[in-house]
């Protein structure tokens, strides 16, 4: 699976390459003093960012790997590929969930170990549906959707730098990510259109995990960091437009796994 | 006691030889409307025929002769202002004596130049109706309404640019000066700079305010980085004191966004993003040396200072001491003195941040270093410190062509205390490097300095980036 699979030039593809060469050159070294490099998860990070940066966290309780956390500010210009959250093992940095993910595989960690082909090829369909769909769903919300940008966006990125930079900042970041909605063919799209896709992503979802504890049976696997890490901030995230948060609510099994997943690795 | 009928031709020092001296005879002649020109320094004027002399031939033996300006007149004028002229010469109807007024009107029409307010002024005095009355003329020309310029260019880092520049000198009449320039790489990389200066008029005066907005691109090689800054700076210089000291104020708002590269360490990462410095800067001279480049001799004591904060993401205190000494010995042997100090605190809880740290080594200070490498090094970054300093014993021997090209040998030393430094003194005493070199030195008027030295290490510091061997440095900062 590539590094970056959410990425969208050819520069970001080698920086990935880059990372992935210097992970297998590494891969043996020990797991002390994992740092997972987050942003400011209460007052900075965005609805996508912190779905992946809480699926990051996720995955490392599933895993039962240790990892402390450390909120900075401009975590977007440390991490090599410019997208949170990134993990900090030595000199070794990996960014984003998926590159995370690999990189601990590499290291002989996998929770999808106990998967026949098929079930695993089934599991990385489904991530990377959370990983595109829901993603550029929750792009689309938190940067095209002009009353949540200006409510809510705009305050969020501005709320670590000085004036004028609180002004000139949000804006370039908005043109910046409308740029790559535009690319995705995402920008010239309704808010209903939106929303009709978000329906069908959490119908599929809630049909594959049914009436299973998890996404692929009763193990948790990726997949299940992965949703948790979206489902988990898109349920608690205050938006003016709550669109989004009524269309989760219908699927029933979808928030008890989430509560599920909240019970079992955060609140024990 | 000079007589009466003489007048006098009064000419700034620059132009004392004879080839501008024609030129300007001609220059003369258009502006009086005169019929006949001659080669000669005489020349006839409408009515009465007229002789004109250089200032030398009564410069200094006439501090004896009354004298009353009755009128100054200028031949050249459009766009000037009159109250800014009145400004500039106002001083001369005080001069009571013709040697005075003679070095006074010298003096103004250097001036003039000097502040952008004319591109040429040469001061004529004309005796006038009264017995001891005289009027004294300025021919000038006024600066060019507009200049425009196009480069194509090759950068250090093999990028190709395209770079327009305008200019508009004197655009209000009274001096003050607009430059703007814009670039743009191939890479698709744009930056521009635009700057107005506003000289304060008056006499002798040597004071303005400066108003710069750019936008640049730097790359960082020590720090593995790039550097891109916006910036809106104001600056005030003066003078102190009756013109012994130098001053001046500088305010800086400057955004800037500091981009890794791959190889960077982490230690340069952290700092990496946008940044927002507001500081302000104070400076005071004393400034006595002939040549900024490379003085024969002078001195020069230099203090400055930085404050950023409160506003901003920047922190800190800096402080900079500069002193230089140059004198001759024997004949023509230049023994020249430099020493820098720098010291940076943080004011805040924050780690002092990359950028404003204080760097050494490099062909401008510590000859054979890499440019800003001495110090802390994280991998292959060099992470700077808070204290440094730096000091070069030079002897420069003239070769041909004079005052341009130099024979070299120096002796240079330095040291810098980490920013965590307990004890600043201790740490530097404990690290100091010096390096020793022969070379030689070009100098191109005030405009830049170019230096090729086999460089020889004598104290040098494991893991520092040092070469033996040739080096070429150029510049306009060195010490």
């Amino acid at each position: 699976m590539a590094t970056t699979s959410s990425s969208s030039t050819p520069h970001r593809h080698l920086i990935s390459d880059l990372v992935a060469s210097t992970l297998s050159m590494n891969a043996d070294s020990e797991w002390i003093d994992a740092l997972l490099f987050t942003p400011f998860l209460t007052e900075q990070a965005l609805l996508y960012e912190y779905a992946d940066c809480l699926a990051a966290q996720t995955f490392f309780r599933m895993a039962g790997l240790p990892y402390q956390l450390r909120q900075r500010p401009n975590v977007d210009f440390i991490s090599p590929t410019g997208k949170v959250p990134f993990l900090k093992l030595n000199n070794v940095l990996v960014a984003e969930f998926t590159g995370i993910v690999d990189f601990v595989a590499q290291k002989g960690v996998k929770l999808s170990a106990h998967l026949t082909e098929v079930q695993l090829a089934e599991m990385m369909a489904h991530m990377s549906m959370i990983d595109l769909l829901l993603r550029n769903i929750e792009i689309y919300v938190v940067w095209r959707h002009d009353e949540t940008f200006s409510k809510i966006t705009s305050s969020r990125v501005a709320s670590v730098f000085h004036w004028p930079l609180t002004v000139i900042l949000p804006r370039l970041k908005r043109r910046e990510m409308i740029g790559y909605l535009d690319d995705q063919d995402w920008a010239t799209k309704s808010m209903d259109e939106v929303l009709e896709a978000a329906d069908r992503a959490f119908r599929s979802l809630s049909s594959q995990l049914g009436s299973c504890e998890f996404l692929m049976g009763d193990k948790p696997t990726e997949a299940d960091a992965l949703l948790f890490g979206h489902l988990y901030s898109i349920m608690t995230t205050q938006l003016p437009c709550h669109d989004l948060q009524n269309l989760l609510k219908k699927y029933n099994n979808l928030l008890d796994f989430t509560t599920r997943v909240e019970r079992e690795f955060f609140k024990r | 006691m000079v007589e009466k009928e003489k007048v006098i031709f009064c000419l700034p020092e620059v132009y004392r030889n004879d080839f501008i001296f024609d030129q300007l005879i001609g220059l003369i002649n258009e502006s009086c409307d005169c019929q006949t020109a001659s080669r000669t320094p005489t020349i006839k004027m409408r009515e009465p025929t007229k002789t004109y002399h250089r200032a030398d031939v009564l410069w200094g033996k006439a501090n004896q002769t009354p004298s009353i300006v009755e009128a100054v007149q200028f031949h050249g004028i459009n766009i000037t202002k009159n109250d800014a002229l009145i400004k500039e010469v106002a001083e001369l109807y005080r001069s009571n004596n013709l040697d005075q007024l003679v070095h006074d009107s010298n003096c103004a029409a250097k001036h003039l130049q000097e502040v952008g307010l004319m591109e040429n002024a040469t001061a004529l005095i004309d005796t006038a109706q009264s017995k001891e009355g005289y009027i004294v003329n300025f021919v000038v020309k006024e600066p060019k309404p507009f200049t425009f310029g196009v480069k194509a260019g090759m950068s250090t880092q093999g990028d190709a640019d395209l770079s327009l520049n305008a200019a508009k000198q004197s655009c209000f009449g009274r001096g003050e000066s607009i430059n703007a320039s814009y670039s743009n790489t191939i890479k698709g990389d744009h930056s521009f700079n635009l700057n107005f200066i506003k000289p304060f008029l008056g006499w002798q005066k040597y004071s303005n305010f400066t108003m710069s907005l750019y936008r640049s691109m730097a790359h960082l090689p020590w720090n593995q980085s790039n550097l891109d800054e916006n910036a809106v700076i104001l600056q005030y210089n003066g003078q102190l004191f009756n013109k012994k000291l130098l001053h001046s104020l500088k305010m800086n708002s400057i955004w800037r966004t500091l981009r890794v590269t791959d190889d960077a360490a982490f230690a340069v990462r952290e700092f990496s993003g946008h940044t927002m410095k507001f500081s302000f800067e104070n400076s005071v001279a004393y400034d006595t040396r002939d040549r900024p480049l490379l003085a024969t001799r002078g001195l020069l004591g230099r203090w400055s200072q930085e404050y950023a904060g409160p506003l901003g993401d920047h922190h800190f205190l800096k402080n900079q001491l500069d002193f230089q000494a140059s004198t001759l010995l024997f004949k023509d042997v230049i023994l020249a003195l430099s020493l820098q100090v720098k010291s940076v605190n943080s004011l805040g809880s924050k780690e002092l941040h990359l950028l404003e740290r204080a760097y050494l080594g490099g062909n401008q200070d510590l000859r054979g270093f890499g440019l800003n490498t001495v110090g802390v090094r994280a991998d292959n970054s060099c992470l700077g410190g808070g204290a440094a300093l730096a000091g070069v014993f030079h002897l420069y021997k003239p070769l041909f062509p004079p005052q341009m090209l130099y024979a070299h040998a120096w002796i240079a030393g330095g040291s810098i205390a980490s920013v965590r430094s307990k004890s600043a003194i201790k740490d530097m005493l404990e690290a100091q490097r010096s390096t020793a070199g022969i070379g030689l030195t070009f100098v191109f008027k005030n405009i830049f300095r170019l230096e090729l030295n086999y460089v020889h290490p004598i104290q040098t510091v494991p893991g520092d980036s040092f070469t033996r061997g040739l080096h070429i440095g150029a510049g306009v900062n060195f010490i």
